[in-house]
């Protein structure tokens, strides 16, 4: 007895050191990041690797948030994260319940022409003119609905839906439910591991929506906040290419400043992950069918 | 667990239906009040401009077009309302972030209805080339000599975009031609009593020095004589391009030979001497031991940084360098120099094709409303109209002294720049290059005479413009595989013997001189026309 | 009606109880018996055939020449003229070697590295510490390719990079660890587990979250150790899961993340660094050439169902489940 504690110590602490080391691993872009961030840009210039920020300035942050567009983009974004990522969820998880019931007819059909989706695509001519007959150019829809589900979200989130055990079903049709009823009432629920987790997914997808935008949405006034963070940092010499012409009034953007734009454009969106975590918490599942 | 699910599954969709409501109402927000901003910026103000310009209503142009800064002016932007009303026109302006611009410029072209002014960046793309074959753009040729102001265009810029049947389909946004090449630390050189290079050999020499001569006069060797990049795309030597036509005194590698025929300098045994020169320098440490890897802002940084002291860089880029260094050294100085003689006696110095990206009007603008585009366009093309787009107002956007605009606090309130608006009005500056932020008036009129002296000695591709499908296909297969050898060649990787079998074999590559007959060909009838 | 489904279902045959009348017949009553599954399952198809299915018509223009203002109907068809012209490229087999490569070593290495972490992670019973090392993981997910690469350069620079300043203080010889062919692969790969290793665990974590505790408690009951509960608890719990997401991997093959290889590549290592996507984008991308960027693409698409549907055949016979 005392052996296996022993040993079990072990583990634990061998376990523990080894996730510290792999955390450092990654903790350190970000302080990297974050010291850029508040560099003066001069100082960066001197080249080097910083340890800590060097003339500690707050003006990258500023000038990214005294913009007009900035507000506006990170509310669309926030919208779209949110909104999206519920009709998404929805949209996929009651797809992939059903594909999940063996009783369906047509499932292996159905699961074999998603899995084509997943492998053939049809480049971004087809998908441009299928939004613009949509009429949805210009529309945040156009952000959302070519967005809403995906092979590999369904695939998983059937994997998911095919460890539910049938026992729960059944206690629910003696109740009088229909299969709609049974998804909404009892799989949603308890499901929020998965739930929470597809959410994520989604979200972040919604959150960095880059490329749609540039082709669906004409109006800045629209725009995400990825398209107008990336705006902001066009170094316009790389983009003028061969007729390198630098103009009064373009700004040169520094290291510092695109550092910046990083911890903006990904610190709302990181937040959510550690507020999911309290729905990771174990046995869920098996915790109801027990209660 | 009948007590919990009913519980749970009502907040759950409680919140659902919460949100679903909350962004319902912000998506039709979003949408009605786009609308309403249209809708207000519209018709009353059009109408005023009408009535006060002239009977006839204004002409409805769409345009697509790129922009830099942080957000492009909207419809009810003061100067353009002013532009609308001195142009009688309905500018319906969408405008693209710079990043991506080619994908949207290709799904828009393909979707067939493109608008009425359409900036594309690269207008001998196959797909534009094709489409421009097919007659989906206006030829313009026969209607420009009306337009007195975009006649002032160098006769150049015009020949440079126009395809080899001779027409031209597009109008240039027009830039420099004379752009430089290479930018050199003054304030070194005079530390070490050395004149500034005029010949590839005496670059050398000064690379030699700002290497292992302690340029910077603090005790240690730690600076280098070159830095530069290799093009991102991997398709040339990027900066180190111009060290690579120096040698061949050729620009973009193809010269006009006594015979008034084409030919392509990589298989000519200045290449190989270029490349030996490049090699013994790298192996002397002269060059950035990271330039295979470095980007061009990089390249430019480690400038800034005051470690290297030569980069190829066209003059626009040297002032932002110089900018960069006086920041640690308020001495610095990148000078832009007019030329590099090679070995073989020749004077080189790259010439521009004079414009980046052209605008195309499509076919379905009825002739009568193409003449008015060009005509408003022609307006951005006069002095007056290009300032009005450019810099605004004067007094209130900016004040003018010399040259230089001095840009005020409501210019960048009101989105009125060159980057917004200047984008789509363009004037032909033959010192363009010369321009650059905040640079200091010295070093502007310093940089106007230096490019004064590069264009009367600077060397134009005579390819420009011409067309083989052959070279159009296998093009980048070539350059990919050339600039792969000729980096390695560099590094010291591969012997510089292996250039040889390179080359020959290429120049023994039936596609390859089909390719070079079928340019030539081009460019025979090109100059016929 | 429902209940009967049901019931039917866990008796795992479902042809006796509407045994009567023609095939046909027992089809509609099926398909009635399920109209709520099917009216679930509605909005999720139809986007599937709108957004997905619609624009297919696209992978024609592989056998056309495709000219987007005379469009995809008017643009003359060519056969397998641009497959000719791929095949018959010099570096074909160059470029097969290096995706293969550089994909393989990410389905042997990158792959599993995050079941690994979230195993790990599992076994942690600190939960602060937990969610600590979670969320600080995840966190290089977040940046672009076009950062990572800024990042390695700083850190790898032969003039002024952080470990060859190291290694030169210590006396040793610098390491020209970005231009070195024979480095090249395992550094993507490397930078690949160091990106998406804390993104990956999450789906990981989410299905052992699934896994019912007591089954942990009656191991240890057995006198079960960690590595034995790993091996018995944990990973059968989470098989489901990382069979699905090996056979999609296993379609991606041909895709090796265009970005990373595009922004680490350059001339010095371009003999292993050329991969389909750098060549596409050379060679159809950058001319505007849809046809042939999109027979690329197809030729990838086509090799990635084989292995797909090769892979779940297999894991069918090993008695998986399988994607359908």
């Amino acid at each position: 007895m005392t052996q296996t504690s022993l040993s079990e110590k072990l583990f634990d602490r061998i376990n523990l050191l080894l996730l510290a080391l792999l955390s450092l691993a990654m903790l350190f872009p970000i302080y990297y990041v974050v010291c850029v961030s508040f560099t003066d840009p001069a100082e960066h210039l001197k080249g080097g690797l910083l340890f800590y920020p060097k003339g500690l300035t707050l003006e990258n942050y500023q000038y990214l948030f005294s913009t007009p567009l900035f507000p506006r983009a990170i509310g669309i974004s926030a919208y779209l994260a949110v909104f999206g990522t519920l009709l998404s969820l929805i949209v996929t998880s009651s797809l992939a319940y059903s594909l999940s019931r063996k009783r369906m007819l047509g499932r292996k059909t159905m699961l074999r022409l998603i899995l084509l989706t997943m492998l053939f695509h049809p480049g971004i001519i087809p998908n441009y003119l299928l939004i613009r007959d949509l009429d949805l150019i210009n529309s945040l829809w156009a952000l959302i609905l070519p967005a809403l589900s995906s092979g590999w979200n369904v695939f998983l989130m059937k994997g998911f839906f095919d460890n539910i055990p049938d026992g729960l079903e059944e206690a629910a049709v003696i109740d009088g439910c229909n299969d709609i009823q049974v998804w909404w009432r009892i799989i949603l629920p308890l499901s929020l591991p998965a739930i929470a987790t597809f959410g994520l997914f989604f979200a972040v997808a919604y959150w960095n929506v880059f490329f749609n935008a540039v082709l669906y949405i004409n109006d800045f006034q629209k725009w995400p906040l990825q398209l107008v963070l990336r705006q902001m940092l066009i170094d316009s010499s790389t983009s003028v290419g061969g007729g390198t012409v630098l103009q009064e009034g373009q700004i040169i953007n520094t290291e510092s400043l695109k550092m910046a734009a990083v911890i903006i454009g990904c610190l709302p969106i990181m937040l959510v992950y550690p507020f999911l975590q309290k729905h990771f918490a174990k046995g869920v599942l098996v915790g109801s069918v027990k209660g | 667990m009948k007590s919990k699910l009913p519980y749970s599954a009502g907040k759950l969709s409680l919140i659902l239906l919460s949100f679903a409501l909350a962004g319902g109402a912000l998506l039709s927000a979003c949408s009605q009040n786009s609308d309403g901003s249209d809708a207000s910026g519209s018709p009353s103000a059009g109408a005023s401009a009408s009535a006060s310009a002239s009977s006839e209503p204004p002409t409805p142009i769409s345009i697509m077009t790129t922009f830099f800064g942080d957000e492009p002016p909207g419809p009810d932007n003061v100067v353009i309302k002013e532009i609308e009303k001195r142009t009688n026109t309905k500018l319906n302006i969408t405008w693209v972030s710079s990043n991506s611009y080619n994908e949207k410029v290709n799904v828009t072209l393909a979707s067939g209805d493109f608008p009425d002014l359409t900036l594309i960046l690269d207008n001998f793309a196959q797909n534009v080339r094709t489409m421009a074959a097919q007659g989906a753009f206006w030829d313009l040729e026969p209607y420009i000599k009306d337009y007195p102001n975009l006649m002032e265009y160098p006769q150049e810029a015009w020949d440079n975009s126009r395809y080899q049947d001779g027409k031209i389909y597009s109008i240039p946004r027009v830039r420099g031609l004379d752009t430089g090449m290479v930018a050199v630390r003054k304030d070194w050189l005079d530390r070490l009593g050395m004149e500034p290079p005029q010949t590839t050999d005496e670059l050398y020499e000064v690379m030699k020095a700002f290497t292992t001569g302690d340029p910077d006069g603090n005790g240690t060797a730690d600076t280098v004589g070159l830095v530069g990049y290799i093009s991102a795309d991997g398709l040339n030597l990027g900066s180190f391009n111009s060290i690579l036509n120096t040698f061949q005194g050729a620009n973009g590698g193809w010269k006009i030979d006594g015979n008034g025929n084409l030919v392509n300098m990589t298989t000519d045994p200045s290449t190989k001497e270029a490349l030996a020169w490049m090699r013994k320098a790298y192996e002397e440490g002269l060059i950035h031991k990271d330039f295979a890897t470095l980007k061009n802002t990089q390249a430019r940084e480690i400038v800034m940084a005051g470690k290297a002291g030569v980069n190829f860089e066209p003059v626009s880029g040297s002032w932002v360098m110089t900018e960069g260094v006086r920041k640690i050294d308020p001495q610095g100085d990148m000078l832009p120099l007019v030329s590099l003689t090679n070995p073989k006696g020749e004077q080189y110095v790259g010439k521009g094709i004079g414009y980046y990206g052209t605008f195309v009007i499509p076919k379905t603008v009825s002739e009568e409303k193409m003449k008015k585009i060009l005509s408003f366009f022609d307006y951005g093309a006069s002095p007056e109209g290009y300032e009005l787009g450019a810099y605004g107002f004067a007094d209130v956007h900016f004040t003018k002294d010399g040259d230089f605009y001095q840009q005020t606090e409501q210019a960048k309130k009101d989105i009125v720049s060159t980057s917004a608006f200047g984008q789509v009005f363009t004037r032909f500056n033959k010192y363009a290059y010369a321009v650059a932020p905040n640079v200091s008036t010295d070093y502007y009129e310093r940089s106007k005479g230096i490019i004064d002296q590069i264009s009367e000695i600077s060397v134009s591709d005579p390819t420009n413009g011409l067309y083989s499908e052959t070279w159009s296909k296998y093009r980048n297969e070539w350059l990919k595989k050339t600039t792969d050898l000729q980096v390695k060649i560099i590094l010291g990787s591969v012997s510089l013997e292996s250039w040889d079998d390179y080359a020959a074999k290429l120049a023994e590559d039936t596609n390859w001189i089909k390719s070079i007959q079928e340019l030539n060909d081009a460019y025979k009838t090109k100059k016929g026309q | 009606m429902g209940r009967a489904a049901v019931t039917v279902e866990q008796n795992g045959k479902r042809q006796q109880p509407y045994g009567t009348g023609t095939r046909a017949q027992r089809t509609v009553r099926m398909l009635i018996r399920d109209r709520y599954l099917y009216f679930l399952a509605l909005p999720g198809i139809a986007f599937f055939i709108l957004f997905k299915y619609v624009p297919m018509w696209g992978l024609i223009i592989a056998f056309k020449d495709f000219s987007p203002y005379v469009g995809m109907w008017q643009s003359n068809w060519v056969g397998f003229e641009h497959f000719r012209r791929f095949f018959g490229n010099d570096d074909f087999y160059l470029l097969l070697r290096n995706t293969l490569a550089i994909s393989s070593l990410n389905l042997l290495l990158f792959f599993p590295a995050p079941i690994l972490v979230s195993i790990m992670l599992n076994e942690v019973r600190h939960r602060v510490y937990k969610r600590v090392v979670q969320t600080v993981i995840y966190f290089p997910h977040f940046l672009s390719w076009v950062i990572i690469a800024g990042i390695s350069f700083i850190m790898l620079g032969q003039a002024d990079g952080v470990i060859n300043g190291i290694l030169e203080t210590i006396g040793l010889e610098k390491i020209p660890f970005l231009t070195s062919p024979s480095l090249f692969w395992p550094m993507l790969t490397l930078q690949n587990i160091w990106k998406d290793v804390g993104w990956g665990t999450i789906i990981f974590l989410a299905a052992m979250s699934g896994i019912d505790p007591t089954l942990y408690e009656a191991a240890r009951m057995d006198g079960a150790g960690r590595f034995k509960q790993i091996f018995h608890v944990t990973i059968p719990g989470i098989r489901n899961v990382i069979m699905i997401l090996f056979i999609l991997k296993l379609g991606e093959v041909m895709d090796v993340g265009f970005e990373q290889v595009f922004l680490m590549g350059n001339a010095a290592v371009s003999n292993v660094a050329e991969v389909f996507d750098t060549f596409v984008y050379r060679n159809g991308v950058l001319n505007g050439e849809f046809s042939y960027t999109a027979t690329v693409g197809l030729f990838k698409s086509i090799v990635g169902l084989v292995l797909v549907v090769t892979a779940n055949k297999l894991a069918k016979m090993a008695g998986q489940d399988g994607l359908y």
